[in-house]
């Protein structure tokens, strides 16, 4: 649209000069507190940008429209972002622990949970569905099902999955704390982690992505690239690509991925009830996600003569290693001598694996319930 | 309560109990790989 010069700021709304604001906080929490800077960053300078008035970078012919067509809603750059993930994780502890990998699906009710709550709120069900998968604690997943259901919402989807994954820290242990007892806290684990071949580690991401593609096969191209960069890392052979994966594909897809996200974050999508709707569920999710896996340990401790920490069912989430870190941290409070991190972190990378495989079921299950 | 609750609840409680069944599966998956796939002990120098 031709303007002339000045014409941006005779244009401006105050939904617009909000949303700058709101871009100008993200970038705040990246900068200051370190809040998920690689993806709140981007997406906060591409908030501002997209909201100038006649911004020639969103529009039919604009650079972000133009980077989410490529990367966003064909889903390119959330599934090369699982390549560079599953290149990193290191799957060897959950291996050695699997019975941990049950904490893993326990931790993603908050997601299920929230799905609920969504649809009382006035959501229809791909929305709440969309909403409930903030809860996976992984980013590429919530928008790989956000982008398939509800790209309306992707926007502040986006922003609540990264903040709460950033404030794990801060959510997890007041939820921890008030259900489980000191003497739970102080349960020291007796498991015995067993030595795994690295043949075990080859084959594992390709019996996976075989075994969840029968099971569920929407979640085919979510599991398959993340265990596809497993794979790279694994084999031995690829350790220049394991490297650039990890290094260089993720940082020039997280480049662009969070620019792009931007182009939905524009005044009319995003100042809407609807917003402050998704903030909250978004939380309600992280801390239902915590008390499943909790109360999941607990539960199992009843049946056990060896005793399970419960709190290292909230590791079950799928923000790592954060989440490992967090409850590793807890337990060193209650008792210096009390090293949990390996354990957490066996059952924060089956978090990983139940995150996606939530997406998955997600994926296949809501498209027949709206029939 | 409405309709689309009811189709929630639902989907929650067969993605509840979906996830819970593939873990379950992966579980006997990752001991038979152990099982297949040993940790060989290293050769004695």
């Amino acid at each position: 649209m031709e303007t002339g010069l000045f014409g941006a700021l005779i244009g401006i709304t105050w939904k617009q000069v909000v949303m700058m604001l709101v871009g100008a906080t993200l970038i705040y929490l990246a900068v200051k507190k370190n809040y998920e800077p690689t993806l709140l960053l981007p997406m906060g300078f591409g908030a501002i940008l997209a909201n100038i008035p006649f911004s020639s970078a969103i529009g039919p012919h604009g650079i972000m429209t133009f980077l989410y067509n490529v990367g966003i809603s064909n889903e390119a750059f959330p599934l090369m972002i699982f390549i560079a993930i599953g290149a990193m994780i290191d799957f060897s502890p959950l291996l050695k622990n699997p019975i941990l990998l049950l904490f893993g699906a326990a931790a993603q009710f908050g997601i299920f949970f929230t799905v609920m709550a969504a649809t009382l709120l006035g959501f229809d069900l791909k929305e709440a569905a969309s909403i409930g998968i903030i809860g996976a604690a992984d980013g590429p997943t919530s928008i790989y099902v956000a982008n398939k259901f509800a790209p309306g919402l992707l926007g502040p989807i986006s922003v609540a999955a990264y903040s709460y994954m950033a404030l794990v820290p801060i959510i997890q242990p007041p939820i921890i704390r008030l259900l489980t007892s000191r003497k739970e806290r102080l349960i020291r684990m007796q498991m015995k982690p067993k030595s795994v071949s690295r043949t075990a580690l080859i084959v594992f991401p390709v019996i996976v992505t075989v075994f969840a593609g029968f099971i569920a096969p929407a979640s085919a191209s979510l599991i398959g690239f993340l265990m596809f960069g497993n794979l790279i890392r694994e084999c031995g052979v690829l350790n220049k690509l394991s490297l650039a994966a990890q290094n260089e594909l993720a940082s020039l897809v997280t480049l662009v991925l969070g620019i792009s996200i931007a182009t939905t974050m524009t005044a009319e999508k995003f100042l809407t009830e609807r917003t402050l709707f998704i903030i909250g569920l978004g939380l309600i999710a992280f801390i239902f996600d915590t008390a499943g896996g909790v109360m999941f340990a607990k539960a199992l401790n009843v049946f056990r003569k060896k005793k399970i920490n419960p709190m290292i069912g909230a590791a079950g989430i799928s923000a790592f290693p954060m989440s490992a870190r967090v409850i590793h941290k807890m337990g060193l409070k209650e008792d210096s001598s009390n090293f949990l991190l390996m354990y957490a972190t066996s059952a924060n990378v089956g978090g990983q694996i139940a995150s996606v495989i939530a997406g998955g079921l997600i994926l296949s299950l809501v498209p027949y319930f709206c029939k | 309560m409405n309709t689309v609750f009811y189709s929630a609840f639902n989907v929650a409680a067969q993605g509840m109990t979906g996830i819970f069944i593939f873990m379950a599966l992966l579980y006997a998956l990752i001991l038979l790989i152990d099982k297949l796939f040993p940790q060989k002990a290293e050769p004695k120098k």
